[in-house]
């Protein structure tokens, strides 16, 4: 579960001068359920995604991922969370085997353990083929699967996407969508951030229209649709955050 | 999960606690040791340079040096003569490196200096011939350029033919008299070296070693050190690393482990290439240590000792740098005050002599290069190593205490 109490992130830009980058975003965020950040470039959805892993820490307010406080523990926080993003990338130089097996260890994964974990996780996404090729060799399907399986060798219970598509073709897409809905069955509590109106519309269950580092709505598809009384998610979010841009 | 945590505002967050996982540091060392090992550019610099490189540079500038002094011994140099007495003239004409070239004036003999078709010229007065039969003193004049090398190596043989003439001379004229050449000769000089064969071959390595020791604890891990911080960042797998359970300190202390490795390792192959190269008995080394070459194991448990140190602080340096730059371009132009930093000590380490002072066992860097000067020529005090140690450790110990702040603040790892 992630519970996100008034999280707020300021920062200090020389030429800027202080930016709220995140400004007092509240949502929870239940196991079993996916929960999309929608937002343009640059209104906070990385921000508030590397606060929930404990990669920056937030100016006020404060979160709770699976149970852990993530400015008092923010080492359990992250032996409780997959993370997954577009700019998470892989050693060069460890073969693919390795570099999973490295995460493992860093988990605290025994070897008995991992070696299970490894072995039912490279079957499930058919990766025994290439378990031993250095990861600087490997195609971006390849790299994304071995992605997926650096951030599931623990077997979190929160799954955190940041924009996990951006850049990707279609086909690897789609296997990020459909691991995305596995983490989803398997009871997991997944959050993930895009700015993809078609990607949030066909994979969240409940969705958080962020803006200028708040969230301006959240609810489910049809509650979205109601409040604005737009059909399509792109009317839905311009009604919310650009009223004079929609088509109203 | 509390349940008021609507309520309270959380302002000021508790510090985590630190506790180190060893054994995830452990992990981080190990598989940034595997990554490095497989990194070409790191193998060249820790093993190929330092044991092949090195040794043949210094091969190759020995002979070339060796190649050039014979050269110049076998050369036979014009000089130019003008008005010398026939003694003289067959005293030089019995010096198998001199040729002779007989001139009318000393204008002459200038010109020929000039366009360099003789190298020097003695200009004797025309009364000269009878200068020398009256037992009197002739007073020449020796004419060379000093711009030009071969005109002062034509001057020295001309001295050295002189002082021979000279000696001859006295002796046949004190003859004459019945007098022996003692008279004028009142003491003679025969030198004597009370220098072990450690102290020998140690003076010449120990202006030597220091000074690369430094160098490559410094620049070995140069590589790494930008590849581990500044690299990961431009790759964006630190943020894949920095979601793991690890906590950033950690993280920078398994990585400056690696790089403290690297340097240390190279340094090592340094002493290894360097040391090899004598013990071999290549030539040139040979010929620089007189064929005397010995290291003592105290000398080597010392630079181990001291390289230790040396290296921890040079990888936290090298550490901070890398951690502070966001690319692996902007880490290397950052390097430039870190490479003065070093080579100033490391170059001063040449000059000053073994026995320094105790203060300068503060001195970072240049401690370490005069500890192992001093052990290599025999003359280290136990107060002198530990102040070095001791003085290297702290430094080091800081700089690594900044280097883990540094990776602590989120301004710092997340610059853009």
């Amino acid at each position: 579960m992630i519970v996100a109490d008034r999280l707020v992130k300021v920062y200090r830009d020389r030429k800027r001068g202080e930016v709220r980058a995140v400004d007092g975003l509240s949502f929870t965020v239940h196991p079993g359920e996916i929960f999309g950040l929608l937002g343009v470039n640059g209104a906070g959805k990385t921000t508030t995604l590397r606060m929930l892993a404990t990669l920056l820490q937030p100016t006020n307010g404060t979160a709770y991922v699976a149970g852990f406080d993530v400015r008092c523990e923010p080492e359990k926080v992250r032996a409780n969370i997959g993370f997954l993003s577009a700019t998470t990338a892989l050693y060069g130089r460890l073969t693919v085997r390795e570099m999973v097996e490295y995460f493992g260890r860093l988990h605290g994964l025994d070897e008995a353990t991992l070696r299970r974990r490894i072995d039912e996780i490279f079957t499930t996404l058919d990766m025994h083929d290439f378990a031993k090729a250095r990861c600087d060799t490997l195609s971006t399907g390849q790299k994304q699967r071995t992605s997926i399986a650096r951030s599931i060798i623990h077997e979190p219970s929160v799954m955190i996407f940041d924009e996990p598509t951006t850049g990707l073709d279609v086909i690897t897409s789609r296997t990020i969508v459909r691991f995305i809905r596995r983490c989803r069955d398997e009871g997991r509590t997944v959050i993930f951030s895009t700015h993809i109106m078609s990607e949030a519309e066909r994979l969240c269950d409940r969705i958080g229209i962020v803006h200028a580092g708040r969230l301006v709505a959240t609810g489910t598809l049809a509650e979205l649709r109601q409040q604005t009384g737009a059909t399509f998610l792109e009317e839905v979010f311009l009604r919310l955050v650009a009223p004079d841009q929609s088509d109203m | 999960m509390p349940n008021d945590l609507v309520s309270h505002p959380h302002d000021v967050a508790p510090r985590p606690r630190l506790r180190l996982a060893w054994r995830r540091i452990w992990f981080i060392y190990e598989k940034e040791m595997r990554e490095t090992l497989r990194d070409k550019r790191v193998l060249f610099g820790v093993f190929i340079s330092p044991l092949l490189i090195t040794p043949l540079l210094l091969v190759v500038i020995g002979y070339s040096a060796n190649r050039k002094a014979a050269e110049e011994k076998a050369e036979v140099l014009t000089i130019a003569i003008v008005g010398a007495p026939a003694a003289l003239q067959e005293a030089m004409a019995r010096t198998p490196s001199i040729s002779l070239l007989l001139v009318e004036t000393a204008q002459e003999a200038d010109a020929l200096i000039a366009k360099r078709k003789a190298r020097a010229a003695l200009i004797a007065p025309p009364e000269a011939e009878q200068v020398l039969a009256n037992n009197q003193t002739l007073a020449l004049e020796l004419v060379f350029d000093p711009s030009n090398e071969k005109s002062i190596a034509a001057m020295r043989r001309v001295q050295e033919v002189l002082e021979n003439f000279n000696r001859v001379t006295t002796g046949e004229r004190l003859k004459r008299l019945n007098l022996d050449t003692s008279l004028v000769t009142p003491t003679t000089l025969t030198k004597r070296s009370v220098a072990s064969d450690k102290n020998i071959g140690g003076l010449i390595l120990g202006a030597l070693l220091p000074y690369l020791i430094v160098l490559t604890a410094a620049f070995g891990g140069m590589t790494s050190a930008f590849d581990l911080g500044a690299g990961e960042k431009e790759r964006g797998t630190m943020e894949t690393l920095l979601v793991s359970p690890a906590s950033r300190t950690e993280i920078i202390l398994g990585k400056t482990l690696t790089i403290m490795t690297v340097s240390f390792a190279s340094a090592l192959f340094t002493i290894v290439g360097l040391v090899g190269s004598f013990a071999i008995g290549l030539s040139y080394f040979a010929q620089l240590t007189q064929g005397k070459i010995a290291i003592s194991y105290t000398a080597v448990a010392v630079m181990t000792l001291v390289t230790l140190p040396l290296t921890l602080l040079t990888s936290s340096l090298l550490m901070i740098l890398s951690a502070f730059a966001r690319n692996q371009k902007e880490a290397q132009s950052y390097s430039l005050p870190f490479v003065m930093v070093v080579i100033l000590p490391a170059v001063l380490s040449l000059f000053v002599g073994d026995e320094s002072p105790l203060g300068m066992s503060l001195i970072p860097l240049l401690n370490c290069a005069l500890a192992i000067k001093q052990a290599l020529s025999g003359s280290l005090t136990v107060g002198f190593f530990a102040l070095t140690f001791l003085s290297s450790a702290l430094y080091a110990i800081l700089a690594m205490a900044v280097c883990t702040a540094l990776f602590n603040r989120e301004e710092i790892l997340f610059r853009s």
